[in-house]
């Protein structure tokens, strides 16, 4: 029961202001302030401007494994577009190999562990058992063979050019090199070596293993900031020919398209990829029986893969004599593209069963929210690395136990970590940006769209990230970094690049735009961006163009501030019109009387004899008066107060109109739509989904109004989940009991919980 | 003065995009009189730590890993004279939650908070105090250099 107030009707309307006094900082002011002014390279609407450029560099490449001692060894000829309008006197080169060297800043600027149990493998660098790593760069020379003079900084190369490098001039030099691998027991990382002692083989995955052009850019210049290890790169579009040298017994995987199959594969092998093509399943094109008995061989010499690619940014490769190999060809839009696994025995079941199949699924599903996938090979190799994207082709590291059976976890650690990398493709191989400065573009966008994927792959999907209510913990906590934060500064990297993110878009598209206007204003950012380099703003930008709606406060709280979402319904109050009609306003008050409770004195006093019972005469007038009989004056006053209003406004004084003031207070900080369910006592349910924009005036507290001939009986803020709230306790009103994570796990433990005890008599295992 | 500086043998797979912490909130039931607390670590942490006795550990599936969990928080997170009993644990895709109870007259007036910070670099542990589930002040940190704190309720 809620207490009845008067709604007094006025003819003027109050001063606004007045009423709503402005809290100190505005969450709708607009983002001019922060974003980057507009220009002819970068439009206000968030797409490519009219005098849009970005450099391109083509590169040919001889690159040899050198499967005895671990190393590469390579030369390359790189064709340097300068696109850009300016005249350029150096060119910047990365050396992300250099983080391996004894003496890098990634070592160097390694805080002290506990002192008390210092990690051996943090021990082993300040030892002379040091792993030499880093390049070992040999002279640059132009087209002529005139060497070049070069500076290296740590991880980046400057390259001094004889003349300026015009606009719209290219530029051919070389260069060679040779570095250690990295074995990735003792030092891991986005590329190494993984040996297995029980049949001596060693499993490469190769990446960041020759001088990349860095890229120079209309925002940034040259993106020369030094690879500290973890925000990854930024690069330039390219063609490239490569041709790999490995031991005559490996199989080698690799970005691009194979030129020489004739040369490198068996004619059981090409016949093997050619039914692949049109497969409805995988298809083996090394069994896991033929890579087995290629474990036991010893190569006789050596053989060179030739593959080529097309407006790649970067280029990797995995090479084995481990591997087995299956394939299936996919439908892209009336184009096969090639989705391919390679694998270890000790991959399996696992990886023949969803590899090949999990990176089918992200193309059809990515696809369908940005643009058909553009290359023709999508590669998953399974090897040291945890997970690692790079274009066409990516590494994943889950596997089964040695007894070849496998839990739930470590399935779906696959499945996703194979949509994940796979999604890679899309952000940032294609969708350029730039991994350097902000981790989130490409890893929150991916770990959003792999979100999604994740939800087509099979019902109630396990997903890490996406659901708001996952994003909770992190967003209470302290270690919580807005999203516009550096990639090397971030405490969580995880937490925020990727997890926050995602939520954040997930809920852009599930609770704020709804998802035909985002998935639209989603795939118009693709679409504009593909093959080009977006920063943040383009995307604040295109989503709020495209989408049609001002989105400047919800970037401002969720992507520049570490505020949270915690909304709560603080207190309902019940208006009813006065009417000033004293027939119906003594009435009502009548019944509100007889209604009040009867305390327990007066039911106890009822039934006793009264003196004036026994004595009329002390009867007078106030005894007899009745307070709600209608008197001839207020009557008269009620006729001249209804004077002032037309005849239309006066039909609205209905006293059965209830109005219900429903207090509102944010307590987090990010401004949201405000969700309410409402409960009414006839049984009846209905959904307000209130805009953000209620906050745009006073965004700590602010009064919702709802009108309803029908009572209210109880109200839940957010009822479904959707906004990330960090405390539900206060979303109820009236306040509800919430039962604690505590208490649900005790009462859970007591039931008895079929599915544990049958998930212990069904064990996964490699029997299919 | 001369530091000992003694060597781990263990050595934690540097995942690239792993921030590694754990948080334990400690609730306490004045009703019941019992601290009712839930220990959230990163299941692949905790995993990776009882592989080295339990080679292929496999916390969701395998029979012996919740024993296995208990006893390592148990042994690790240590409140001043409270002998909490493991109740057991909840595995999800990241996170591991595990429960632990004890009965308490008065609640404990110190934590040694140990929980992974000798087996993985950079482990950090955070602790946020309730009382009948009213949060009591911000969260406090545990890490290398700070094992044991006081707390105030
Ligand atoms: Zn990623």
């Amino acid at each position: 029961m809620i207490r009845r107030l008067l709604l007094g009707a006025i003819l003027l309307s109050l001063d606004m202001a007045a009423q709503n006094k402005r809290s100190p900082i505005d969450k709708f002011r607009q983002l001019e302030e922060i974003l980057p002014t507009p220009n002819e390279y970068r439009t206000a609407s968030g797409a490519p401007g009219h005098k849009y450029w970005q450099q391109r560099a083509d590169y040919d490449i001889d690159v040899e494994l050198d499967d005895v001692n671990q190393q590469i060894i390579g030369r390359a000829s790189i064709n340097y577009h300068n696109n850009s309008p300016d005249a350029l006197t150096y060119l910047w080169l990365q050396l992300d190999q250099n983080i391996w060297e004894p003496h890098s800043d990634t070592t160097l600027t390694e805080t002290a562990p506990d002192w008390k149990k210092f990690p051996i493998g943090s021990f082993r660098r300040y030892m002379d058992d040091v792993f030499q790593g880093g390049y070992h760069i040999g002279p640059v020379k132009d087209a002529a063979g005139n060497e070049l003079h070069k500076h290296i900084n740590r991880t980046m190369m400057r390259v001094d050019l004889p003349a300026p490098l015009a606009p719209g001039k290219s530029f051919v030099f070389t260069v060679n090199w040779d570095y250690k691998i990295n074995n990735s027991k003792r030092i891991s990382g986005r590329t190494g070596a993984e040996f297995f002692p029980k049949d001596g083989n060693w499993i490469y995955e190769i990446a960041q293993w020759f001088p990349r052009m860095a890229a120079y850019n209309d925002v940034n210049g040259w993106q020369h900031k030094q690879f500290l290890g973890t925000g990854e790169f930024t690069l330039e579009f390219g063609d490239y020919k490569v041709r790999i040298t490995a031991p005559n017994d490996h199989i080698v995987a690799s970005t691009g398209v194979l030129q020489n199959p004739e040369q490198v594969l068996t004619a059981v092998q090409r016949q093997r990829l050619t039914t692949a093509r049109t497969a409805k399943k995988p298809v083996m094109i090394v069994t896991g029986a033929e890579a087995t008995a290629n474990e036991k061989s010893k190569p006789a010499g050596k053989k060179t893969w030739i593959f080529h690619a097309e407006n790649v940014r970067d280029f990797a490769f995995a090479s084995s004599r481990k591997f087995a190999w299956d394939a299936q060809g996919h439908d892209a839009g009336g184009r096969i593209v090639m989705a391919m696994s390679y694998y270890p025995k000790e991959g399996n079941p696992l990886w023949e069963r969803y590899s090949t199949h999990a990176i089918i699924h992200t193309l059809n599903i990515y696809s369908r929210y940005t643009f058909q996938y553009p290359y023709p090979i999508a590669i998953s190799v399974n090897g040291p690395v945890g997970g690692m994207e790079y274009p066409m082709i990516c590494f994943n590291g889950p596997r089964p136990k040695d007894d070849k059976t496998y839990s739930a976890r470590t399935k779906y650690a696959l499945i996703s970590v194979v949509i994940h990398e796979v999604g890679h493709n899309y952000f940032p191989m294609i969708v350029n940006s730039d991994e350097r400065q902000w981790t989130w573009l490409d890893e929150g966008i991916n770990s959003f769209l792999q979100f999604l994927a994740e939800s087509e792959w099979e019902g109630n999907y396990p997903s890490r990230r996406g659901e708001p209510a996952k994003i909770v913990e992190y967003m209470k906590g302290d270690s919580h970094d807005p999203i516009m934060t550096n990639s090397e500064t971030i405490i969580d990297l995880g937490g925020n690049a990727y997890h926050k993110t995602a939520t954040a878009l997930n809920i852009l598209r599930e609770t704020v735009l709804g998802r035909e206007r985002f998935d639209f204003a989603f795939k118009e950012y693709a679409r504009r961006w593909m093959f080009k380099r977006p920063m943040p703003a383009d995307l604040f930008r295109t989503m709020e163009d495209a989408s049609g709606t001002d989105l400047d406060w919800f970037w401002r709280g969720w992507f520049y501030t570490n505020e949270n979402v915690d909304i709560s319904i603080d207190e309902v109050k019940l208006y009813s019109v006065d009417t000033q009609n004293p027939d119906v306003e003594k009435l009502i008050t009548k019944k509100e009387k007889e209604t009040e409770p009867v305390t327990l004195s007066a039911q106890r006093n009822k039934p006793l004899r009264k003196r004036v019972e026994d004595y009329p005469e002390l009867i007078d007038f106030y005894n007899k008066y009745d307070e709600f009989t209608v008197l001839p004056s207020e009557k008269k006053a009620f006729e001249i107060w209804v004077k002032q209003f037309e005849e239309d406004e006066r039909k609205l004084f209905d006293p059965s109109m209830n109005f219900y003031s429903v207090s509102l207070r944010n307590i987090g900080g990010l401004v949201m739509p405000v969700i309410l369910a409402v409960e009414f006592n006839d049984g009846t349910r209905e959904e307000l989904r209130v805009a953000a924009e209620i906050w745009r005036r006073n965004n700590l507290q602010v009064e919702k109004i709802i009108a309803t001939r029908k009572e209210i009986k109880s109200i839940t803020l957010d009822p479904h989940l959707e906004t990330a709230d960090i405390d539900v306790s206060n979303n109820y009103w009236p306040r509800q009991a919430i039962k604690s994570k505590f208490q649900i796990f005790k009462e859970d433990r007591d039931k008895v919980n079929p599915m544990r005890e049958l998930k212990d008599k069904e064990q996964p295992s490699g029997q299919n | 003065m001369r530091c000992l500086m003694l060597l781990a043998a263990f050595v934690f797979p540097a995942e690239a995009h792993q921030f590694h912490y754990s948080k334990t909130e400690i609730n306490w039931n004045t009703a019941a009189k019992t601290l009712e607390i839930i220990a959230t670590l990163h299941a692949d942490d905790i995993e990776a730590v009882l592989r080295k006795t339990h080679a292929q550990l496999e916390v969701d599936r395998d029979k012996q890993a919740e024993s296995l969990v208990c006893a390592y928080v148990l042994k690790s997170f240590e409140l001043r004279s409270v002998r909490p009993r493991c109740l057991g644990m909840k595995v999800g895709r990241d996170f591991i939650d595990v429960f632990l109870e004890a009965r308490v007259e008065a609640p404990p007036k110190s934590l040694r908070n140990r929980i992974l910070i000798e087996q993985i670099a950079g482990q950090r542990n955070d602790v946020e105090l309730k009382k009948d589930g009213k949060l009591l002040g911000p969260r406090i940190q545990f890490n290398t250099s700070e094992i044991r704190k006081d707390l105030r309720w």
